[in-house]
């Protein structure tokens, strides 16, 4: 009798076996975001004129930032693919067909689920900003200096720079945003399926004009050209950096 | 007589027997396996305040390859003629350059750049040059040899020299562990002075450094010129320095234009530099900001030497700035008085820190 059930017990747990997936991999698949800078809706290209709210010309000649807390949210869990990352559009979007592709970051052996949202922040948690760059490998994206301001005891979450132009006036611009006041929080409820062996793609685009505000409000570059302050001027250029960001979402 | 001729002949036969084995198995004179291989570990020290650097996979530290590295670099052995090597141009006394605006070659070529600092060179991660045209420590190494404005010499006779000197077979033996002569190769050359130039560490000893760790006190003039670098008081100017020359290595690793030359259209730069390389317009006129630390060193300043002293370089920043397209836009002439001009001086001169020579590690061999 014993060796009967014995027998059962390893045809069945042989059977188990063959129900399950043979590979690890069946359990995973890749999530892969897809950064794009947009011109109201012309793809970014770096120098190339756009124009502004009030008529003028402007180009970019940098845009970069941090992305923070990345995080797949579903019922049961959430699932933490990076705590930071240090995005460039600079060098990706340097023609139309590069800034087409835009610029991407890629995570692998995601948990297959439904997920029902996707959170994540514009700059570097306070928890990571009150580092500074010697508390890091020289690879880590908050080793590296430029991002930090000593001034400011702050990492600096974003920078955005470019030219102006009006008429024969040309004025350069740079908006550095920093401290914990300019740190902003996204997330998107939306149904997420990652499925194992394949590659969702989340492309986040990003509005350059709206980072200057509106038809009806918008930064007076000339006058203001330059912040790499934690005031006024800096909360609200990252309340437009805010609502310049929209995300759509592709399964590869 | 009978006994006598008999150990004769023994002894021609044995004669015979050991020339016959000896001709059968032939000294190799390409063999190093007799040589001990046993690599130890390099632990290099961070100078305080500065990030960890990564270990490198392919090239691991080790004393043996740090030390052919060494010899290496000081070694002539590299030029076409034997009167050159990459300390010619990166002289250790110098903060690692050679006072020169442009650096001079064999048979005295003059070349169409000022030389670089190597002072903390493991930190540039993002390209090598003044344009960054070599990604890494290991493909630059290459490049200075075989540039006829440079030490002018094919890499292969480069190959056949260390092979017939008395000292390099084995320590490449040491160093990377071959068996052969065969194979030494120019990208283990490459390597070991890779391992070298990773060593070349400053700054945790700088007056900057002794002021972060609390064991000195800067006076008054250094700390209202530090405060204005990195425009930490708002009571005081913005002297925009920290934005390209970022703490902890004081430079941020980056390209810039920094408004030296007037040009119609970004084509026009007589030298390109960044954008020779990637093909970007904009990045036409851009260059590597050099590392402050030690800076008093090594002049004269920029990538073609053009001025001869900090106090040509501070005159550029606060009236000579020229406005181009993609001039760095915190770059511009700064508002600041001659007593604040002098303080940001001060400052930029606690950042000497020449304690690497007391390193015999770093020093010449020869």
């Amino acid at each position: 009798m014993r060796l009967i059930l014995l027998l059962f017990m390893v045809v069945g747990g042989s059977f188990l076996r063959c129900s399950m997936p043979h590979h690890q991999d069946e359990f995973f698949g890749d999530v892969e975001f897809v950064f794009k800078g947009r011109y109201v809706n012309e793809p970014l290209v770096m120098g190339k004129n756009y124009s502004y709210f009030d008529q003028s010309l402007i180009n970019f000649t940098k845009s970069e930032f941090f992305i923070s807390q990345i995080k797949l949210k579903s019922v049961s869990h959430e699932h933490l693919l990076t705590d930071i990352a240090f995005i460039s559009l600079t060098e990706s979007h340097t023609s139309i067909e590069l800034s087409e592709a835009g610029y991407k970051l890629k995570f692998s052996n995601i948990p297959v689920d439904q997920y029902s949202a996707l959170s994540f922040g514009i700059g570097v948690p306070s928890n990571l900003n009150s580092k500074n760059p010697s508390q890091f490998d020289i690879n880590h994206p908050l080793g590296e200096g430029s991002h930090y301001w000593s001034g400011w005891k702050s990492y600096i979450f974003s920078k955005t720079e470019g030219v102006m132009t009006n008429g024969t006036d040309a004025t350069n611009f740079a908006y550095h945003s920093g401290f914990d006041s300019a740190y902003r929080s996204f997330e998107f409820q939306k149904n997420i399926t990652v499925k194992s062996n394949e590659t969702t793609q989340i492309v986040v685009e990003m509005d350059h004009q709206r980072q200057f505000g509106t038809s009806t409000q918008f930064v007076n570059i000339a006058q203001d050209p330059i912040f790499h302050d934690g005031g006024p001027f800096m909360i609200t250029f990252m309340n437009n950096y805010q609502s310049s960001i929209h995300y759509s979402l592709y399964v590869v | 007589m009978l006994f006598r001729n008999y150990h004769l002949v023994l002894l021609l036969v044995i004669g015979i027997v050991f020339y016959n084995c000896h001709e059968d198995k032939p000294l190799d004179h390409d063999d190093l396996t007799q040589i001990t291989y046993d690599p130890k570990e390099y632990v290099v020290q961070i100078p305080y305040g500065l990030q960890e650097l990564p270990k490198i996979v392919d090239n691991p530290m080790t004393y043996a390859g740090v030390q052919l590295g060494r010899h290496l670099f000081y070694d002539p052995i590299l030029s076409s003629d034997s009167t050159l090597s990459c300390s010619s141009c990166h002289n250790p006394r110098l903060a690692f350059t050679d006072g020169q605006a442009f650096s001079k070659g064999v048979n005295g070529q003059i070349g169409t750049r000022s030389s670089m600092s190597l002072l903390n060179i493991a930190y540039f991660t993002k390209g090598l040059f003044w344009d960054g045209r070599s990604k890494t420590l290991e493909t630059q190494a290459l490049e200075p040899v075989k540039n006829p404005i440079e030490l002018h010499e094919e890499w292969p006779n480069v190959i056949h020299k260390f092979k017939r000197h008395p000292d390099y077979p084995r320590m490449f033996r040491e160093a990377f562990g071959i068996s052969s002569k065969t194979e030494i190769t120019q990208e283990l050359a490459a390597k070991a002075i890779a391992q070298f130039e990773r060593i070349l560490l400053t700054g945790g000893n700088s007056l900057y450094a002794k002021q972060l760790r609390g064991e000195i006190f800067f006076d008054l003039d250094q700390q209202q010129g530090m405060d204005m670098f990195f425009n930490s008081d708002p009571s005081l100017p913005d002297a925009q320095c920290g934005h390209c020359h970022s703490a902890p290595t004081f430079s941020a690793n980056d390209y810039f234009n920094n408004g030296l030359d007037t040009v119609n259209n970004l084509t026009d730069f007589k030298d390109k530099g960044r954008g020779a390389v990637t093909g970007i317009l904009l990045d036409n006129g851009r260059f590597k900001a050099p590392t402050l630390f030690n800076i008093e060193l090594t002049a004269p300043y920029m990538h073609d030497g053009r001025f001869k002293t900090l106090d040509e370089v501070m005159d550029h920043y606060t009236g000579q700035v020229k406005r181009v397209a993609n001039i760095d836009p915190n770059v511009a002439n700064l508002r600041i008085n001659t007593r604040q001009r002098k303080q940001v001086m001060a400052f930029i001169k606690t950042l000497v820190d020449t304690t690497y020579l007391q390193n015999p590690d770093v020093l010449s061999p020869f």
